[in-house]
């Protein structure tokens, strides 16, 4: 297999590297392009494993941790010696570094969007915020000390880690937030000048022309301020998904999406009692994680599908718990097997029909039917049951995105179009908002 | 972008699309420790590089002891004449040495510049040139002796 330099000299004339071009240019030009649907399942997959492994508690480094504990005690020991006359010097923290999604930082700080779909901007500590598309926000400081971020106008949304001391201040218009480590969503709108803050997790003070003075908000609160009206109000927020997972940020926007707003909640507090009403937690998930969800997050997804082989599918789709036959399905998802998500969706349905697993089951056997052939209208039909049992359900944007696309696949533009109106109706910053609308202008143009 | 070279070193859509969201996935978790924004395309490359990397030594070794290996470009969906075609292109650019075939590839499929190439792969822009040459002369070598594949780019114009 060695080329002998004889080999080299030939191969140098043009007349023998034209097969080779000619062969590059087939082979560049003849793989196929990926499509939509491709990205999208490498994306759920991502999400998964993302997902999974932020819930995956650590299990082999018992032994191993215990003997690295000891040994830093012991290090320990002897270091506070030696720093004992050090006491007085606060730790300082690692220098912040950052980098930026969907636009550009500009001198002084501001940020620019490069597209459409808002700026987020994630810290090496963990933290990050997002800029809602057509928002403005720069960065003003960022030491070791302390962060401090201004939003000029629009919709932001946290999600502030605390990290060795560092304090984070978010300016939005007049109002200055002091981030005590938390996660939440802030706007500012200028023409109204309308303030907004919904706080989900943790707590935070603001401080702006209020005439209480400062509000310490509690998780679950939201606090809007209209300077034009002299209003400030204060309610519970209570939402379908509850305060959501620690440590996950939500999704932007979300709580200030007309769809997702609570209809009747408006629980006013007075603004001198600062005490407030415990929000109710999340259920906490006290089920230790399966095996499964590991072997997932690892990504071992064929050790899964060997444990079905050897179970048996049918034993596996009678007895298998929701969360593993939900696993089952993504993993079958994700190894192209639609039918054996198609029968882990189903079972998910028919043995645990009132299980929030089953809702996502039925948005989840739209996607599974997307990926068949000749699917795409019974898609349709899973996401329009969907959209039937979860008017405002976690998925029901993307139900109603996916149904607006496909119907203008199989049906033409005019169909699409009231559901594309719809979409932008309940979902104006969605995911699929800029498809809606380019659906809503190529309808309206070829309209005679 | 890591898809797609992915896609032209293994010649296996799924094989390319577990490779990416390994990719990703390791990027994900290692994020905290990118330091300058402006170097996140470098960064995501290079771990898309280590791991194209390792998978190409692990499917030589695999080839080597086994010689079981499922067939590449099983899953592309397109004719069959340009899938044969496709294959066997793949499998001379797979006999090259990984580093070889990974730099024809950014190289004369991916656009990318010696420059780019050598930062992404961790080495120098000699060695990046290098491993073009010693490929593309033995990538020109096997082509040419095989009759079916000269004999039918000598008689047909491409591009």
């Amino acid at each position: 297999m060695t080329t002998t330099s004889k080999d080299s000299k030939d191969s140098n004339d043009s007349e023998d590297f034209r097969a080779l071009d000619g062969l590059t240019e087939f082979y560049r030009d003849g793989l196929p392009q990926f499509v939509q649907a491709d990205l999208d399942r490498g994306l759920d997959v991502l999400r998964a494993r993302v997902a999974s492994s932020r819930m995956r508690r650590p299990r082999w480094g018992l032994l191993r941790w215990s003997l690295v504990g000891v040994g830093v005690a012991f290090s320990t020991l002897v270091v506070l010696q030696v720093t004992s006359v050090l006491r007085r010097r606060s730790p300082e923290p690692p220098a912040l570094a950052y980098q930026v999604e969907g636009g550009s930082v500009l001198k002084g700080g501001y940020l620019r969007e490069s597209g459409h779909s808002g700026i987020k901007v994630l810290f090496n500590e963990g933290s990050e915020f997002s800029l809602a598309p057509g928002a403005h926000g720069w960065l003003r400081a960022l030491d070791e000390k302390a962060a401090h971020v201004a939003i000029d106008s629009g919709m932001a949304s946290f999600h502030v880690r605390q990290s060795n001391g560092r304090r984070w201040f978010v300016d939005v218009g007049p109002f200055l937030v002091t981030v005590k480590g938390t996660v939440f969503t802030a706007s500012w709108d200028p023409l109204s000048q309308q303030f907004e803050l919904v706080l989900r997790h943790g707590h935070v003070v603001v401080n702006g022309p209020l005439s209480a003075g400062d509000i310490d908000l509690q998780a679950g609160e939201r606090l809007v301020v209209n300077l034009a009206k002299a209003e400030t109000l204060i309610t519970e927020e209570k939402t379908d998904e509850g305060v959501g997972e620690p440590g996950v940020a939500p999704a932007p926007y979300a709580a200030t999406d007309p769809a997702q707003k609570s209809a009747d909640v408006t629980i006013k507090r007075p603004l001198s009692a600062q005490a407030t009403k415990p929000f109710p937690t999340a259920v906490a998930k006290t089920e230790e994680s399966s095996r499964w969800s590991d072997e997932l997050a690892s990504g071992h997804w064929d050790r899964i599908l060997d444990d079905v082989k050897r179970i048996g599918v049918e034993a596996t789709l009678n007895k298998a718990s929701s969360k593993d036959l939900a696993v089952l399905a993504d993993v079958a998802r994700y190894r192209r097997h639609p039918d054996l998500a198609r029968a882990a969706l189903l079972a998910e349905r028919r043995r645990f029909p009132d299980s929030p697993g089953a809702l996502d089951a039925t948005f989840l056997l739209g996607r599974v039917e997307e990926s068949r052939e000749h699917g795409r209208a019974q898609a349709i039909v899973w996401y329009d049951e969907y959209l039937s049992r979860a008017p405002k359900g976690t998925l029901a944007a993307e139900a109603l995105g996916r149904k607006m696309m496909l119907t203008g696949e199989l049906e033409g533009r005019d169909q699409a179009r009231p559901i594309a109106e719809e979409y932008l109706r309940r979902f104006p910053k969605g995911s699929y908002a800029s498809s809606a609308r380019a659906l809503e202008i190529q309808s309206s143009t070829s309209a005679p | 972008m890591v898809l797609s070279t992915a896609l032209r070193v293994l010649g296996s859509k799924s094989e390319a699309e577990d490779i990416a969201q390994d990719v990703f996935y390791r990027v994900w978790r290692s994020a905290n420790t990118l330091r300058e924004p402006d170097k996140l395309r470098s960064f995501v490359y290079s771990v898309a590089m280590r791991a194209l990397v390792s998978e190409l030594r692990c499917k030589r070794q695999q080839a080597w002891l086994h010689r079981n290996r499922l067939e590449p470009m099983g899953d592309l969906g397109c004719e069959m004449e340009s899938r044969d075609l496709l294959r066997k292109f793949h499998a001379l650019l797979e006999r090259l040495r990984p580093r070889e075939s990974l730099v024809f590839v950014l190289k004369r499929l991916d656009a990318m510049t010696v420059e780019e190439i050598a930062i992404v792969m961790g080495i120098s822009e000699s060695t990046v040139k290098r491993s073009l040459s010693r490929g593309s002369l033995r990538l020109a070598h096997w082509i040419n002796a095989d009759p079916g594949l000269a004999g039918l780019f000598r008689k047909e114009e491409w591009g």
